[in-house]
């Protein structure tokens, strides 16, 4: 398993869904993508694999997801049909808030 | 018709009020001439004359205005802005007259950035920005318009998508003629915090949807800031100027029909923008008793010069293609063919 720390490139395994992690506390995370293991940028998915449905929601461009104890948080630099998780489960969208108008 | 006397004084005119301590007893948004409009005479000027008419100039506390004829004058260059003839020189200064704080501001601000890094330079266009904000010329226009609430929309204000280290970025805002609201805003430094983050996207390409590339900003929107100096704050985090300044020289703005406000200032960071033959340019944020605030007092002087954007400002008139291409305001005219709003 690719060793998460920031900077750290990985691919979905089952769908186009790449991401860079952005901060992660701890280090031994079993992040999947579409219900099976992320890989790292440069490897090449085994073939035949496919999305878990119950990890389907997608992951969309530029936005950042985090699991639930904030241990983990990774920015979506392509989309895909899979979801990111952790064992503790899927992760979530991270909404940043939103700052007043300045007009 | 209610036409202001154009008065121009000449260069020795201009020196002895200098050298009498009378510039700040007669110029200024403050004072009885609200512009100062020079005589090409140039009189009998010694060398040393020149430096010091030059280096007031630069202090004169309102816009200068020359004439265009007189641009072989040696002090031409010093000047604010240059009208074309006479009577444009008159509408400067009829348009000053309107709105003579926004105006002095746009005029002490382009002096004083010209040398400082774009960076810093977005930094005081914020800061003179929020000063006409809290200002009794924007305060009249916020009355005449309707009350401003937040604008909605049904999908996503920017589409993003990728191809390879290509990312491509479409205002999707079409029914509102593309307006920046602040969710569009908020999409548009999303991106480009990706673009930044992620060094493996080589190039941006932004095009608009629909109709036109972009009208500026939301007017629905306008009178929504909490206080000036908390807008400064937010425009100082959320600027998509910004963000646009961090991937400018991988970015290229493919551009069509109406380019208002905003709609110029952030193409014009890119490195490249491509118009279409019918694009129009126009800043109109002196009738709002404003000043280009989302970068464009450091964009577009960096593309055309300062007078030429004070001048855009002042008049407030539109620049068609040819002319932009010619200024340089654009870096090539073919045509663009925008994809359609979601609306047809």
């Amino acid at each position: 398993m690719t060793e998460l720390k920031a900077g750290t490139r990985l691919r979905s395994a089952v769908c186009a869904t790449e991401v860079m992690v952005i901060a992660a506390t701890d280090a031994d995370v079993a992040l999947t993508c579409g219900g099976a293991a992320m890989i790292g940028i440069t490897e090449t998915p085994a073939e035949g694999g496919a999305i878990d449905p119950g990890h389907a929601d997608g992951t969309l461009l530029g936005k950042r997801y985090v699991d639930e104890a904030d241990t983990l948080e990774l920015l979506c630099t392509k989309p895909g049909d899979g979801s990111l998780a952790v064992q503790a489960g899927l992760l979530v969208l991270k909404e940043a808030k939103a700052l007043p108008s300045s007009d | 018709m209610n036409k202001p006397k154009l008065q121009r004084i000449t260069a020795s005119e201009c020196l002895s009020l200098w050298r009498a301590g009378k510039f700040e007893t007669h110029f200024g948004p403050v004072r009885e001439q609200k512009a100062l409009a020079l005589d090409p005479d140039r009189g009998e000027l010694t060398e040393s004359d020149r430096c010091e008419l030059l280096d007031c100039l630069a202090q004169m506390p309102c816009p200068t205005i020359g004439i265009e004829a007189d641009e072989a004058s040696p002090f031409s260059a010093a000047l604010d802005v240059i009208a074309a003839s006479e009577d444009e020189a008159a509408l400067l200064l009829r348009n000053v007259e309107a709105q003579p704080l926004a105006a002095t501001t746009l005029v002490q601000l382009l002096r004083a950035s010209a040398s400082l890094s774009p960076e810093h330079a977005l930094t005081m266009e914020s800061l003179a920005y929020g000063t006409l904000q809290a200002g009794s010329e924007h305060r009249q226009w916020l009355q005449s318009q309707p009350l401003p609430s937040v604008s909605k929309d049904d999908s996503a204000p920017v589409l993003v998508s990728r191809d390879n280290g290509t990312l491509l970025l479409e205002l999707n805002r079409p029914a509102q003629r593309n307006a920046i609201s602040m969710a569009m805003r908020d999409a548009l430094v999303e991106v480009l915090t990706l673009a930044f983050v992620d060094t493996s996207i080589a190039a941006i390409e932004i095009r608009g949807r629909g109709s036109c590339f972009s009208v500026g900003g939301e007017l629905q929107e306008f009178g929504l800031a909490l206080d000036a100096a908390t807008a400064h704050a937010v425009r100082s985090l959320v600027l998509p100027a910004r963000w646009l300044l961090r991937s400018a020289g991988s970015t290229t703005v493919f551009v069509h029909s109406a380019c208002v406000g905003a709609g110029i200032e952030l193409p014009a960071f890119a490195g490249t923008i491509v118009a279409d033959r019918k694009a129009f340019f126009q800043l109109p944020e002196l009738s709002m008793g404003l000043i280009p605030g989302a970068g464009g007092c450091v964009s577009i002087p960096r593309r055309i010069g300062r007078q030429r954007t004070t001048w855009m400002v002042l008049t407030g008139r539109r620049v068609n293609a040819a002319q932009a291409l010619d200024w340089g305001l654009v870096n090539e005219v073919t045509e663009v063919r925008p994809r359609n709003g979601s609306d047809h």
